[in-house]
């Protein structure tokens, strides 16, 4: 048996009962990650993604699937804004047969964008309060790269790192890009 | 297994790079304020003294740079007497919000200038007085304001900036002219050849033979073999007559990119998207070029004190001499101070000696 850190034996003890031994495509993969956007603005990502025309090569057991999903994405930029985004996506996956996966995705929505810290505007007699929440559109790529656990120890998890290039629109009198880093960790719903 | 540990252990490295030298605090230190107006969502980041009467207001230079960049220039000196704010433009820097190209315009910045000052007001008390402390392009928005707007400025420190872009072309074939004659003086030659606007220049002598000839500048193609010319120059003169920097103040790229509230990609883009639409020197869309506020400076009384890098190859001397002159302002309430080993960026070369000429000046102003 390969070495497993502690954290992820004990999940393997408490979930692999339930799971079985034997590799089955998931239907639902719920994920959680830390969003870093520009690496050091830390966020939170959720989501829900679904394998779709999945083709799982019995000899080669390497699974290729295209993957749809939804996640809600928040993070913080101190002083500058927070951002939280509801975002969909398609993607290409892959599994190869010792775990490592691989994954492509398109993504677009809605992005809600809050100023973090006090906004003033000039009424037309004085200064007041203003608001902070502006709306926008979202869309962008990303591409993952991680192990899948289920594929060698029946765990039904896999870890992601995945960069993320976002753009923001409107932004200014044009649009802005972002870029991020994803460490996500998916759980697989069978 | 062998690839998650390296995968987590390298994510870790990665995050933990950035998470260091945290020189300016800028995530913690002052307050962080945002004047929105007709679209644009502009941070005020305002530090240092914060028991001072005196606010200064920087204006930053471009158009469609970043304030960002001046906070090495006065975290040292001159936030320890004063409050300083440092306002990014409209589609400059760190800005934010959504507006029409149409809105990206000096008009426009100059009101919202105002409402800066306003605003710096509102919170902090009717009572300070506010300089405004501009470089470069941020002398052609102060002076603009000055000239077009209720001032409710106590004062302006403006360094290395135009006001007449006629001064500022006859400034930079002054400076093109005298220093390759002085290269031909000393024995030098034309470092390599240049062809640029269909003119050929192999040698010093072709150089001083077209600044000549070419004397007033009038045109988009005169100014866009100067501005090749003057680069020229500028090497030779940097290497024969600068010295070493002596900031005081110290924000590194990697603080002001991942540890403050700046965006470093924003700032790129600002800059790219602003110089597209109103600094397009190629599609000769600037609007920093062919103007004149000389008129109506002449009524101007404001204290004003002018900072000047002597080697600026981009705004000359001449330039505030000119400035210096022009304004009604009385000469017991204006300066010309001349910082003899710099070029365009002197509040940053010469940083003690412009930071001690500053607040002397608001000593006396305040």
């Amino acid at each position: 048996m390969k070495k497993i850190p502690f954290f992820l034996l004990t999940l393997l003890l408490s979930i692999s009962a339930v799971f079985g031994q034997s590799y089955t495509l998931p239907k639902v993969q719920m994920s959680i990650s830390f969003f870093g956007e520009n690496l050091t603005h830390p966020g939170i990502r959720v989501g829900l993604a679904t394998p779709i025309g999945s083709q799982l090569n019995p000899k080669e057991e390497v699974d290729k699937s295209w993957v749809v999903g939804g996640y809600v994405t928040y993070y913080r930029h101190p002083r500058n804004h927070r951002a939280l985004m509801l975002t969909g996506a398609i993607g290409r996956q892959r599994i190869g047969n010792q775990g490592l996966q691989t994954m492509f995705n398109f993504e677009l929505g809605y992005m809600a964008s809050v100023l973090d810290a006090e906004a003033y505007e000039w009424d037309g007699n004085q200064i007041i309060e203003a608001g902070k929440t502006s709306s926008h559109f979202t869309f962008g790529l990303n591409g993952g790269l991680g192990w899948n656990f289920d594929k060698q120890t029946d765990l039904p998890l896999s870890f992601m790192l995945q960069p993320h290039v976002f753009i923001q629109a409107p932004f200014n009198s044009a649009f802005l890009p972002r870029l991020a880093l994803e460490t996500r960790l998916i759980y697989h719903l069978k | 297994m062998k690839f998650i540990y390296r995968f987590t252990i390298g994510t870790f490295l990665l995050l933990s790079l950035f998470a260091c030298e945290k020189e300016n605090n800028l995530l913690k230190e002052g307050e962080m304020l945002f004047l929105k107006n007709k679209g644009a969502s502009m941070p005020i980041l305002v530090r240092g003294n914060f028991d001072s009467d005196v606010i200064l207001l920087i204006l930053h230079g471009g158009a469609g740079g970043t304030s960002a960049n001046h906070i090495e220039d006065f975290s040292g000196l001159v936030e320890a007497e004063y409050l300083v704010a440092y306002w990014e433009q409209r589609h400059a820097g760190s800005a934010q919000g959504s507006f029409d190209k149409e809105d990206l315009s000096i008009e426009q910045m100059a009101e919202d200038m105002q409402h800066a000052i306003s605003l710096l007001k509102h919170k902090y008390g009717a009572d300070k007085k506010v300089f405004a402390v501009g470089h470069s392009w941020g002398v052609i928005l102060g002076t603009y304001y000055l000239i077009e707007e209720e001032s409710q400025l106590a004062g302006a420190i403006f360094s290395n900036g135009a006001h007449s872009s006629e001064h500022e072309y006859s400034a930079r074939m002054d400076y093109i002219r005298d220093f390759a004659q002085e290269m031909i003086d000393k024995g030098l030659s034309m470092p390599e050849s240049l062809s640029v606007g269909g003119e050929e220049f192999n040698s010093l002598a072709d150089v001083v033979q077209w600044c000549d000839t070419n004397d007033p500048i009038g045109s988009w193609d005169q100014l866009e073999i100067q501005v090749q010319l003057v680069g020229v120059m500028e090497s030779y003169v940097q290497e024969t007559y600068f010295q070493q920097p002596d900031a005081i103040g110290n924000v590194s790229s990697r603080e002001l990119n991942f540890q403050s509230p700046y965006n470093g990609i924003a700032a790129y883009i600002n800059q790219l998207r602003t110089a597209q639409l109103i600094n397009n020197f190629n599609n000769r869309t600037s609007i920093q070029e062919f103007y004149d506020f000389t008129p109506k400076m002449r009524d101007l009384t404001l204290p004003v004190c002018l900072i000047w890098g002597k080697y600026d190859p981009i705004v000359g001397l001449e330039v505030a001499e000119d400035y210096y002159e022009v304004i009604a302002t009385p000469e017991s309430d204006k300066e010309l101070v001349v910082l003899e080993n710099s070029g365009h960026s002197g509040l940053y070369r010469e940083n003690i000696a412009y930071s001690q000429s500053l607040i002397a000046f608001v000593e006396k102003h305040r």
